[in-house]
């Protein structure tokens, strides 16, 4: 497996979201640590990927079918390159599309899934993610098992 | 429509001695707040189009009979709870695993249930419960109506922007809030349905569950920063903001 982390981009079909360049952040440093680098997945206009200087790598999905949100399409394709890209990490925002695709993508993907998550890192090979639950009560923190296994994690956007 | 018990956020929550879970022994359990407008969505559909409404519970959930009955007293035509899951199901991953194996057993055309719960720590039920079933799902609804033999719903995005999208059954859908408030029943009402009872239990075959996050630590939010009162003429008060937010970057000049 590879240490890339992989951000989903997120977009209005002209302009990506401004949590996306959150998530992209994250996800360099994360992927420092890691050893490998971000790949971004862009579904739908092709030519976004002009906005997405920052990333390592862009993997641009486009098809008809992806120029609007839709979530069984969108779900499709973050399948189809979640099994070509194998990234160890998969970051996406807790916004409607996260929301929708994260815990099937986790079902499908057969990988822990950290929701509402506030904080990321990586230390020894362990992605450690902090995530608010219960309305604010309480925090915890839940660390991907030292197993081979691609964790992903969603980040909310501010 | 799946519900489920969660605890009270009103209460002062205690962790457990390890620090890895909440201490749930003597917290109140109500329904999921995104759980009561499903089923009030639910009811909405009923009362519109004809369905038959099923309240499912998880037996290991606390206090789920009252949630059940109140389901009943509210319009549901059923309630079942059921059993098979561990002592207590607490992670959306094996909820998921759970109810999959149920819905595989007595199939719904349409499953209806909260986009998300005050603990699901490990991602949410209706993408998770879809994955399993091999179903079609959409999350953060507004609305659903019967269509043509499927369902138009609406799905809400940040920016208050809407989608409505045609979904053919069955589905999987994540109710984020019903188009009407939901519904009151009366205690009386659901005494009545408690004397009929009528729950009835099922037990059921877990699908497979996707690997599980490890949870190291649960804590309080650490307290990081505190309230700074500013006093003086509403002259003083307003430079003191403006210093506020240019020293912190989000203004310029």
């Amino acid at each position: 497996m590879s240490g890339n982390v992989m951000v989903l981009a997120e977009h209005d079909g002209k302009q990506i979201s401004d949590g996306t360049y959150e998530l992209l952040g994250a996800a360099r440093h994360l992927a420092a640590v890691l050893g490998g680098r971000t790949e971004v997945a862009l579904f739908g206009p092709r030519d976004l990927a002009a906005q997405l200087g920052g990333a390592g790598a862009v993997v641009s999905v486009d098809h008809p079918a992806l120029a609007e949100y839709l979530p069984e399409a969108y779900e499709q394709a973050l399948l189809a390159v979640l099994a070509e890209r194998s990234p160890r990490l998969v970051l996406m925002s807790t916004a409607t599309p996260g929301l929708d695709l994260g815990a099937a993508a986790a079902v499908h993907w057969q990988a822990p899934l950290a929701a509402y998550v506030t904080k990321l890192a990586a230390t020894d090979g362990v992605i450690v993610a902090t995530a608010q639950i219960l309305g604010g009560q309480s925090r915890l923190s839940s660390g991907e098992p030292s197993r081979p296994r691609p964790a992903r994690a969603r980040v909310p956007r501010r | 429509v799946p519900i489920k018990a969660v605890p009270d956020l009103v209460e002062e929550i205690e962790l457990t001695s390890d620090e890895t879970d909440i201490d749930r022994e003597f917290l109140k359990f109500v329904v999921s707040e995104w759980d009561a407008q499903a089923l009030e969505e639910a009811l909405l559909i009923k009362d519109a189009a004809g369905a038959e409404v099923v309240a499912v519970g998880l037996a290991s959930d606390p206090d789920i009979d009252q949630a059940l009955y109140t389901a009943l007293a509210k319009g549901a035509d059923s309630a079942v709870k059921v059993t098979g899951g561990d002592e207590q199901t607490k992670l959306t991953g094996d909820r998921a695993a759970l109810l999959a194996g149920y819905l595989t057993a007595e199939p719904a055309d349409l499953v209806l249930t909260g986009v998300q719960a005050a603990d699901d720590l490990d991602g949410q039920l209706p993408p998770m419960l879809a994955a399993h079933l091999g179903q079609p799902h959409v999350s953060v609804v507004v609305a659903v109506e019967a269509a043509d033999g499927g369902v138009t719903v609406r799905q809400e995005f940040a920016g208050g922007r809407v989608h409505e999208l045609k979904v053919g059954l069955p589905a999987v859908i994540g109710v984020q809030a019903a188009r009407q408030a939901p519904r009151y029943a009366p205690i009386s009402r659901i005494r009545q349905a408690m004397q009929a009872g009528g729950l009835r239990e099922v037990a059921a075959d877990p699908a497979a569950s996707a690997p599980a996050p490890l949870v190291r630590r649960m804590f309080r939010p650490e307290q990081t920063t505190h309230a700074q009162m500013l006093t003086g003429s509403a002259d003083d008060v307003a430079g003191a903001i403006a210093d506020l937010l240019r020293d912190r970057g989000l203004v310029k000049g």
